[in-house]
């Protein structure tokens, strides 16, 4: 059986643009599937600027020699195919690349 | 012959002799684990586990050979689906869940006639590094029950730690299996991933866990270890290649080791951590050891590269729990089966699962997929490829399990990044795959055990736990507090 779930994250999200109010807070919460009471949101909004803080730091990463030659990668992006549309096959063969996509497999 | 300190072997060997009745031992743990009040199991398999002593005493009365593990009283964590035992990765959303299967690894150590004394406690869904955030209520350290255990295997590492269970199984998807092992003074081993089936562990991110033993020595992890390493079909991520058996070659001799130490990673370590790391890198020194302390720059940003996918595949794990075929549902009124689906996850998540839920979310939205998640993937191929390139000139590299021992409960007032930052010596190995083991190395000032852990490059597991052993065999530092004692 193919783990599909964390696959299927790009099918799924959509909306919230960015996190600078509380009306885009609650698009994401709804989304997401959560809901918050009003007093809640203040220190719910508090804590997800200081862990987004934190995490966009990935954003600020500038290796020159980040790279991805992952062929499902490549069709998703360059062809703009639906990962749905992939077979079998060519999920897996992109998830065993060595190359970066999905780092299921190790080489040996 | 230098005395074993393998609990797995005086156990077996006290059975075999008959010092000691299955039915006698197993009653002994069950009994202390009903004293314990460190709050370390969520549920006792009290009857199951005397039905199955009696078979193995029946067994040895029969005058039939018990294998190295038959009879052995164990606790699995939470997360671990168990066939009829409850298993409630410590959530509400899963309180009243029974699987109707066992996980791989449940199904081999009780084919190897292991006994299960119960399920263990633990952070909520596997999302914390306290054992602050179950459901079920915290779990006390057993060197110091105003401290935490450490997490997300908190119950695991503390049940071993104070002598109710003989080991654990815990898993680790950024450091829950090395750092509360570091925090409870035992031995904690995350292997390469794939060497594990993670077929029936409930998943937190599935490219990041992977399951292992919480024992006392390392020679019980390698017992453990060689038990679980075997390939299963039902995990498309199992390793089809032979892993080498570790047990066997422990007292092999080694080469003379080049170890590699990243400077980095002992940034704002305490003092204390500092020293006693150092000198157990002495140790290794005096047998012969190469060792060149290095800086490793890419580390620096393994945490933010493990929030980042960690919670965007955990987002898309947590979306099966919606209360409708399983689990907790929500018993108030609701408008439609979307509204229903969030109150029942509101209601049933806790804050942090809640959070990192929001997170990953976030960062797989259109907007910033490119700069955040697609980055951390490439980053993660960084990350992993400059590991690859260490371990051509090091066998293995040191660094401390955790900057600190156990703090307290509370330690981070709310603060969730606070919280993260505990992990920061322990998410490369998950990052990067490859294996990594925590080993205690001595006690700080106020007698809370310190670890150091240790990294080898994938599949090396064998050789990793050879060069541990080489250091435990001089330098015993665990213990057992209370509980089932055995003569150490």
């Amino acid at each position: 059986m193919i783990e599909i779930d964390f696959l299927n994250c790009y099918n799924c999200r959509k909306g919230v643009d960015n996190l600078i109010n509380k009306n885009e807070m609650l698009k994401l919460t709804s989304s997401s599937r959560l809901e918050f009471s009003e007093d809640e949101i203040p220190k719910l909004m508090k804590d997800m600027e200081s862990i987004m803080e934190f995490t966009e730091k990935v954003a600020e990463y500038n290796y020159s020699d980040l790279h991805c030659d992952c062929p499902v990668e490549k069709r998703r992006i360059d062809e703009s195919v639906d990962l749905g549309e992939f077979t079998r096959e060519e999920i897996l063969s992109g998830a065993i690349s060595k190359n970066g996509f999905f780092f299921i497999k190790n080489s040996n | 012959m230098r005395k074993s300190n393998s609990v797995i072997k005086k156990i077996h060997n006290a059975l075999v002799s008959r010092k000691i009745s299955c039915f006698e031992l197993v009653s002994w743990y069950l009994k202390e684990i009903e004293k314990s009040d460190l709050n370390a199991f969520i549920s006792v398999t009290k009857e199951s586990a005397l039905e199955e002593a009696k078979k193995v005493d029946s067994k040895l009365e029969r005058g039939e050979k018990i294998g190295l593990l038959e009879g052995v009283p164990i606790s699995l964590k939470d997360n671990l689906s168990t066939k009829g035992v409850l298993t409630t990765c410590a959530s509400k959303m899963l309180s009243n869940y029974v699987p109707i299967y066992d996980a791989t690894v449940c199904e081999i150590l009780k084919k190897n006639g292991t006994i299960l004394l119960g399920k263990n406690n633990m952070d909520q869904f596997a999302m914390g590094s306290s054992n602050e955030t179950s459901y079920f209520g915290p779990v006390k350290n057993p060197h110091n029950k105003s401290k935490v255990p450490g997490g997300s295997s908190g119950g695991s590492c503390a049940s071993v730690a104070a002598g109710l269970a003989a080991f654990s199984i815990g898993s680790d998807t950024g450091g829950s299996i090395r750092q509360p092992a570091s925090f409870c003074g035992i031995v904690g081993l995350k292997p390469t991933y794939g060497a594990i089936s993670r077929y029936g562990l409930i998943p937190l991110a599935s490219s990041l866990d992977q399951i292992g033993p919480l024992t006392l020595t390392v020679e019980d992890s390698a017992i453990v270890f060689d038990c679980l390493s075997v390939h299963d079909p039902r995990d498309e991520t199992s390793s089809r290649i032979k892993i080498p058996k570790s047990f066997e070659h422990l007292n092999d001799k080694l080469p003379k080791l080049r170890i590699g130490v990243p400077t980095n990673c002992f940034k704002g370590s305490d003092k204390e951590v500092y020293d006693s790391v150092e000198n157990a890198i002495k140790f290794y020194e005096k047998l012969g050891a190469t060792v060149t302390h290095f800086e490793f720059p890419e580390l620096d940003s393994s945490m933010p590269v493990y929030c980042v996918l960690g919670r965007a595949e955990t987002a898309s794990n947590m979306a099966r729990y919606d209360g409708i075929r399983y689990g907790y549902k929500y018993t108030g009124k609701y408008e439609d089966v979307n509204d229903l689906m969030a109150k029942t996850r509101s209601d049933a998540l806790g804050e942090e699962v809640k959070r990192r839920i929001l997170i990953g979310s976030y960062v797989l939205n259109s907007g910033y997929y490119d700069s955040l998640y697609k980055k951390s993937l490439g980053l993660r191929k960084l990350i992993t490829d400059k590991f690859n390139k260490q371990f051509e000139k090091f066998d293995v590299i040191i660094t401390p399990t955790s900057p600190f021992t156990a703090f307290d409960f509370d330690y981070a007032h709310g603060d969730p990044v606070k919280m993260y930052l505990a992990d920061i010596c322990v998410v490369n190995a998950n990052i990067a795959g490859i294996p990594a083991i925590s080993i205690p190395c001595g006690y700080d000032s106020k007698n809370l055990p310190i670890g150091m852990q240790l990294m080898s490059k994938n599949w090396s597991e064998d050789f990793l736990l050879r060069v541990s052993y080489a250091y435990e065999k001089e330098n015993f530092f665990a213990k057992i507090i209370g509980g089932v004692q055995f003569e150490i």
